[in-house]
């Protein structure tokens, strides 16, 4: 996805998106790579984990078993 | 020059009457209840065209458009459109214009290309005809610009980018100034090379600031340009990157709109823009809270109603919905002992002619007063105050008139200084310079007592004018 950077708030920069103008994305500006500025376009790169989220999900149920188990 | 109307007269002196006895009666709570018996032609919900039946005045309309800008001119046929919100606002902007029978917009300005200012503008020039656009001009690459631009040049619509000192003529009675941006603009910063207009009618000037910054305004106070308006637009929804303490004495704004979405992410209003305000006695409105605001003047003075919210249900929570900016805000709520000035039960609206006559001294009373500066009245003498009207057909020259505390000793002396019918004028404690609007004692120290104080205003003989505490 393309977005451009439209303004930035204070410390929140407000992307747009180029293929849907009415989707607007409010991000921290610490999560933007260093020297962005107001009309930059970003590349933004979004890919499911799939091993991430079964690990994560094990990892929770594991918890909820030690604490079901807990005496 | 006269900042104040000469004559302030005619249709808006009704309601003054009627509300400075209400306000003072009852305070702030009864200011809705005082509305049974005042009508407002302006607010129209029934989908007739209000051009007709109001030709020859201003209105101004601050679109409640969630987060982001949109405000509406109208005068005399002609319709001027400064910004149109985010995106999803174009029908709202569009549905607004078409309630009020626009068919076309003459002028179209796009103070800045930010989405919450511009986004809207696609579905507007594609629904109504535009004369001409008034751009910032600065190649910001965002799709929302891009299609605003590329519908421009398909429609074949006159385009202008603006520039400090243009002006523009579509209405002769109509005077509308391009403040900003500089001739040597840079293009970096968006906010700081907003269009800033300053458009007025008659004796009454509207600042429309888009999302000017503090430089901005620091370099638009060093241009000379004049800067003064009774209704001011905040820049920048309120954030406090806008709207320096030395611009806004230089604004010197008896009514400010803060256009600004509920609950928005960025805060806005912040806190240091709103202090600010109050401690300078200007009247807030906010279209998060008090949805549309609309301005109507004849050109001598004005109105502002709220409370004709298009976009959402009005909560019952009391809103002033009618009220007079001139009015400071601190005879809103009087103390149990203020006494009403005498009307005469006879008065009525006098119609003037074109030279002020010399008036009455009995015109003249003392119509606010902040006794009871915020915070340490030593630190912020110009906010211990008295305000003085004159409420009656002819100009009083005031020099020699003396204005004393309770001890009655060391009055401040009034400088060769005349009110004009119609006009007021604040008598500071602190040091500053006189202006049609403003008179300083230029004390040290506090003069009025916070507590059980009271102003006498005395003319040249030592006449009692007027007495408050």
């Amino acid at each position: 996805m393309k977005a451009t950077i439209d303004r930035i708030e204070g410390a929140t920069a407000v992307l747009i998106s180029l293929d849907d103008e009415a989707a607007r994305i409010n991000l921290p500006v610490s999560l933007l790579p260093p020297g962005c500025r107001e009309g930059d376009i970003l590349m933004i790169e979004i890919e499911r984990d799939t091993s991430g989220t079964r690990k994560a999900k094990d990892r929770v149920s594991g918890r909820i078993e030690r604490l079901k188990n807990r005496k | 020059m006269h900042r104040r109307p000469a004559q302030k007269n005619g249709w808006t002196h009704r309601a003054p009457s009627a509300a400075a006895v209400c306000l003072v009666l009852a305070g702030f709570a009864i200011v809705t209840g005082c509305l049974g018996t005042v009508t407002f032609p302006g607010f129209n919900t029934s989908g007739r065209s209000h051009l007709a039946e109001n030709e020859g005045k201003l209105y101004v309309y601050f679109l409640d458009v969630g987060q982001g800008d949109s405000a509406l001119f109208f005068y005399e046929g002609k319709t001027i459109l400064v910004d149109a919100g985010e995106y999803e606002m174009g029908d709202r902007v569009v549905g607004e214009l078409l309630s009020h029978g626009v068919t076309r917009i003459d002028l179209l300005v796009a103070t800045h290309p930010h989405s919450d200012h511009i986004g809207g503008m696609q579905t507007v020039i594609e629904t109504v005809p535009v004369g001409k656009v008034l751009d910032a001009g600065l190649p910001h690459p965002s799709p929302s610009y891009e299609h605003f631009l590329e519908t421009i040049e398909q429609k074949h619509i006159p385009y202008q980018v603006a520039q400090q000192g243009q002006t523009n003529d579509i209405d002769p009675s109509l005077r509308i100034l391009v403040l900003s941006p500089p001739k040597d603009q840079s293009a970096d910063d968006l906010n700081a090379n907003s269009v800033v207009l300053r458009i007025s009618y008659g004796v009454i000037d509207v600042l429309m600031t888009g999302d000017l910054g503090r430089e901005g305004e620091d370099a638009l106070i060093r241009t000379g340009y004049p800067l003064d308006a009774e209704i001011l637009k905040v820049g920048h929804h309120g954030s406090s990157s806008s709207t320096s303490p030395a611009f806004l004495a230089r604004v010197h704004p008896e009514t400010a709109v803060i256009s600004v979405g509920e609950d928005n992410p960025y805060g806005h209003p912040h806190t240091e823009t709103l202090d600010l305000l109050e401690k300078n006695g200007v009247m807030v409105y906010r279209t998060d809270r008090d949805g549309t605001v609309l301005v109507r003047s004849d050109g001598m003075s004005y109105l502002v109603n709220t409370g004709m919210n298009v976009s959402k249900v009005v909560t019952g929570t009391p809103v002033p919905v009618f009220t007079l900016p001139t009015l400071p805000r601190d005879i809103v709520i009087p103390l149990p002992s203020v006494t009403l000035p005498s009307f005469p039960e006879n008065w009525t609206i006098p119609s003037l002619p074109a030279v002020p006559q010399i008036g009455n001294a009995s015109w003249i009373y003392i119509s606010a007063k902040q006794f009871d500066a915020p915070g340490d009245d030593r630190d912020n003498l110009n906010n211990e105050w008295v305000r003085l009207t004159n409420r009656g057909e002819g100009l009083v020259l005031m020099s020699g008139w003396t204005l004393s505390d309770r001890t009655g000793s060391d009055p401040y002396v009034f400088p060769a200084y005349i009110l004009m019918p119609g006009s007021s004028v604040t008598v500071y404690s602190g040091k500053g310079t006189m202006n049609d609007t403003s008179l300083f004692m230029g004390l040290e120290d506090p003069l009025w007592s916070n507590t059980n104080d009271q102003a006498t205003l005395k003319d040249g003989n030592g006449n009692i004018i007027d007495q408050k505490s």
